[in-house]
């Protein structure tokens, strides 16, 4: 078939324990699921039986970009690393998405994704270029950190080399571990460093010096003009004033600038530091610190802790010196940041508040405090060493394992007030499917009030992760009023959901940043972006159905191979919404829940009691072999009838 | 157009002030818009400001504009400015032709004026691809700058030169498309 503009043609399928290296073609599934989270949905479905176990060799470690990647579309250097979680709890087909220059290099080097299956017999390292792949030994990398590793890939092959790579933790096959990247993104959430780690994967590289091909190149830069905002100030902030969550960072002793995460960008969204005093490294990326990092930072809040709406923590004493030092040692180490930072640490200090766990669980006294502490406490996790052997597979695992009703249940006494009220709140702050709170009314990013964390719940519980990284639901003033007017019963938010989880699979298969789109007041944008790349002239519509299959793709893989069902995502998401929110202590309201998710249902075309798509709307989205399959397996609703 | 025109005024003032104090000698070079016989000064180049001025935010945008308004598509071999990118430092050069005075890639050219060509108004120093028919890359060896800012494509055989976007109505496209405005058209006068 011929090429199409946009995609380069090949997905790289790499066999680790065979050795063997071959290239699937792009365009048998370009135009149905485009790239990216798509196309990773595609391949799941097709190589991911039930019962893949995620640290064995039949996993895939996915390595997904799209048609816009590597182009002067903006913020399109992202991609998307997939395969079987084992973060997700319970361990299921998941995703990240990743910034930085990696999957623009992948597109330049030929290929539109990569495929890595097996498990190698000594640890190796992928090597990709212009067309072609070579699995390298990597004893002697085996063992160091992240940034000495990317340091010591950039030596053998040059500084233009990328890099994924994963840290001592995802060695060890941490459930919290990460591929990290040499801009200092990484692929966080899912566990992916741990799925490398299991295949004996320290790294993949790549460097390439083809192109991307743009079918109307004039016109993409116009689109570019036209979304592009003209700087008023320059990036480069010298004071102090910086203004965070309504409240000014305070004196902060080094210059910052705001610098991009990936490839392309025209936003720069987050900050970094410089000049930061010390040996290893002259600063901190935005995207080594990304929101979390910030936050646990502690220099944005200042003291008002407890008496704002949203506005949770710290709970520990935090300071910018330890801040950075934290972040910098979890990137090296190659865990999850936000896992840790969101999730576990909050439950430690409020646990311990409780009495829950002591220095005779840690084998140390708990005193985040300390900076001490928390190297103990890191390494601990990365090297699976006392109680880091329990932490390691992650908070909700540690607190199934020591019982979820004392240990994740016990109410926390210390301070959490708003206007003076107590709120009280469970020591752990685990949402669903194993992922620690996030933009949900609880928990560390709090903000969100009633009733708009309603369609978090809702896009939270049919996806297999936290949803809040790439389902912001961005939408118009007037359509949220119209939804807060009646939040359970309005057909509104339903339609809010469905449309925000159909431009979350557009955007990370195109690949477009998982923040910055869509953008509500300019919905055609990613639209004309893919048509200007790809000449397929597409209309937003057009693309929002592309949305919608590829959501049920994802849909019919979590069906298959983990029985989901509207009893299993709505009993997994309902116990964290049951507790009172962090702004007004609202709580979520079980009955009329059910009838906001029956309405969502049906908005969707899925049955309303098993929450499985019908054989008819599979149809329409030109999955009638997907529900071939599931109905046989008696996972179709209408199976009886058919 | 009005600052060339009052560089054309100060040349042939220069000229006319060498004729005066004849014998002065290398007077003329530094005081005209020549060079050398049919070498005339760049007028303008492409610099990075200084970064207390703006800074490189590291996106890459001024490579990927630079390869698709020159060459139709996004890639290494293709763009005329190249991103340094040193993220453990911090340090985001960019880099590209910087219009030399005495420009070596010139010189070298086994096809001078042809191939490798100097606008006879601007002064800026391009490469005419459709002329430069075997890519021998001499130019490439010439740059006398590290690492050389001429690109070459493999696949089509041409060497490619930041030409400061000669054809292009609205100035070099990298400049205008810099989300951080940090780089700059400098203009170069005597």
């Amino acid at each position: 078939m011929s090429k199409l503009c946009g995609w380069t043609g090949g997905i790289l399928d790499v066999d680790l324990s065979e050795g063997r290296i071959s290239v699937i073609d792009t365009m048998e599934y370009a135009l149905k699921y485009i790239g990216g989270k798509g196309l990773m949905h595609r391949l799941a479905w097709e190589r991911l039986p039930r019962g893949t176990a995620p640290f064995g060799p039949d996993n895939c470690l996915m390595l997904a970009a799209g048609p816009l990647t590597g182009t002067p579309a903006p913020t399109s250097g992202r991609m998307e690393v997939g395969g079987i979680s084992p973060h997700s709890v319970p361990e299921m087909y998941s995703h990240s998405g990743v910034g930085g220059w990696f999957g623009a290099e992948l597109k330049y080097a030929g290929f539109d994704g990569v495929l890595i299956r097996g498990a190698a017999p000594s640890p190796c390292y992928l090597y990709i270029t212009d067309g072609s792949a070579e699995i390298k030994d990597a004893r002697y990398l085996w063992g160091l950190g992240s940034y000495a590793t990317l340091q010591e890939l950039k030596r053998i092959h040059g500084n233009s080399i990328r890099s994924l790579v994963i840290g001592p933790a995802g060695e060890n096959k941490s459930r919290i571990a990460v591929l990290l990247s040499d801009s200092g993104n990484a692929a966080g959430q899912g566990g992916f460093g741990g799925v490398a780690g299991s295949k004996n994967l320290k790294a993949v590289c790549v460097k390439g010096s083809g192109s991307v091909s743009i079918a109307r190149p004039e016109e993409l830069l116009t689109r570019r003009s036209e979304i592009g905002r003209r700087p008023t100030v320059n990036p480069l902030v010298r004071d102090s004033s910086l203004v965070y969550f309504g409240h000014s960072t305070g004196p902060v002793a080094w210059q910052r600038l705001n610098l991009s995460c990936t490839q392309a960008c025209d936003r720069f969204c987050f900050p970094a530091f410089v000049d930061v005093p010390r040996s290893s490294r002259g600063g901190f990326h935005c995207s080594d610190f990304a929101c979390i990092g910030q936050m646990s930072a502690g220099w944005q809040q200042g003291d008002v802790f407890g008496e704002e709406p949203g506005v949770e923590w710290p709970l520990w004493q935090q300071n910018i010196e330890r801040g950075l030092e934290v972040v910098e040692l979890i990137n090296d180490l190659g865990l999850n940041q936000y896992e840790i930072l969101g999730g576990m640490m909050p439950w430690i200090v409020m646990s311990a508040h409780e009495g829950l766990l002591s220095e005779k669980e840690f084998g140390f006294a708990i005193d985040p405090d300390s900076p001490a502490w928390w190297v103990k406490l890191l390494n601990g996790i990365a090297y699976r060493q006392g109680f880091g052997e329990l932490l390691t597979e992650g908070t909700t695992r540690t607190i199934d394992t020591l019982g979820k009703e004392k240990y994740g249940q016990t109410l926390y006494t210390g301070r959490r007030k708003f206007k003076g009220v107590d709120m009280p709140t469970p020591v752990s702050l685990q949402q669903a499917w194993g992922y620690a709170a996030h933009y949900s009314g609880r928990g560390i990013n709090a903000s969100v009030p009633f009733p708009d964390w309603l369609l978090r719940a809702l896009t939270w519980m049919t996806q297999s992760r936290d949803s809040n990284n790439d389902t912001h639901h961005r939408s118009r003033a007037q359509d949220l009023e119209v939804f807060r007017a009646d939040p359970y019963r309005g057909e509104k938010g339903p339609q809010l959901a469905v449309w925000d989880e159909h431009r979350s699979e557009i955007k990370c298969s195109l690949t477009l940043c998982d923040w910055a789109f869509p953008i509500a007041y300019y919905t055609s944008a990613e639209a004309k972006f893919y048509s200007a790349v790809t000449g397929l002239d597409t209309s937003e519509e057009e693309l929002d159905f592309i949305g919608e299959r590829l959501k049920n793709m994802q849909r019919a893989v979590l069906i298959r191979n983990n029985d989901r069902t509207r009893d299993t995502e709505v009993g997994e998401i309902l116990p964290f919404f049951k507790h009172p929110d962090g702004t007004t202590g609202a709580e979520i309201d079980e009955n009329e829940f059910g009838i906001l998710v029956d309405n969502y249902y049906r908005q969707r075309g899925w049955d309303q009691a098993t929450g499985w798509p019908t054989r008819a709307k599979y149809e329409e989205l030109g999955l009638g072999d997907v529900a071939g399959e599931l109905q046989k397996l008696g996972k179709l609703p209408d199976t009886g009838r058919n | 157009m009005s600052q060339i025109s009052r560089r054309e005024f100060i040349k042939d003032a220069g000229i006319a002030f060498g004729g005066l104090l004849a014998g002065a000698g290398a007077g003329a070079i530094y005081s005209g818009k020549y060079v050398a016989a049919g070498v005339p000064k760049a007028g303008k180049r492409l610099i990075q400001l200084n970064a207390s001025e703006s800074a490189c935010t590291g996106c890459g945008t001024c490579e990927l504009v630079c390869a698709v308004f020159h060459g139709g598509a996004a890639g290494p071999n293709l763009r005329r400015i190249w991103l340094e990118r040193n993220e453990a430092g911090f340090t985001y050069r960019i880099l590209t032709c910087q219009q030399c005075d005495y420009p070596a890639c010139y010189y070298t050219c086994p096809l001078k004026g042809k191939a490798l060509c100097i606008d006879k108004t601007t002064g800026t120093r391009y490469i005419n691809t459709g002329d430069c028919t075997d890519g021998c890359r001499e130019c490439i060896e010439a740059c006398p700058l590290e690492p050389p800012r001429i690109n070459y494509d493999p696949e089509n055989r041409d060497v490619l030169m930041c030409d400061m976007c000669r054809s292009r109505p609205g100035g070099p496209a990298c400049v205008e498309f810099c989300p951080s405005e940090c780089l700059k058209v400098e203009r170069l006068g005597i």
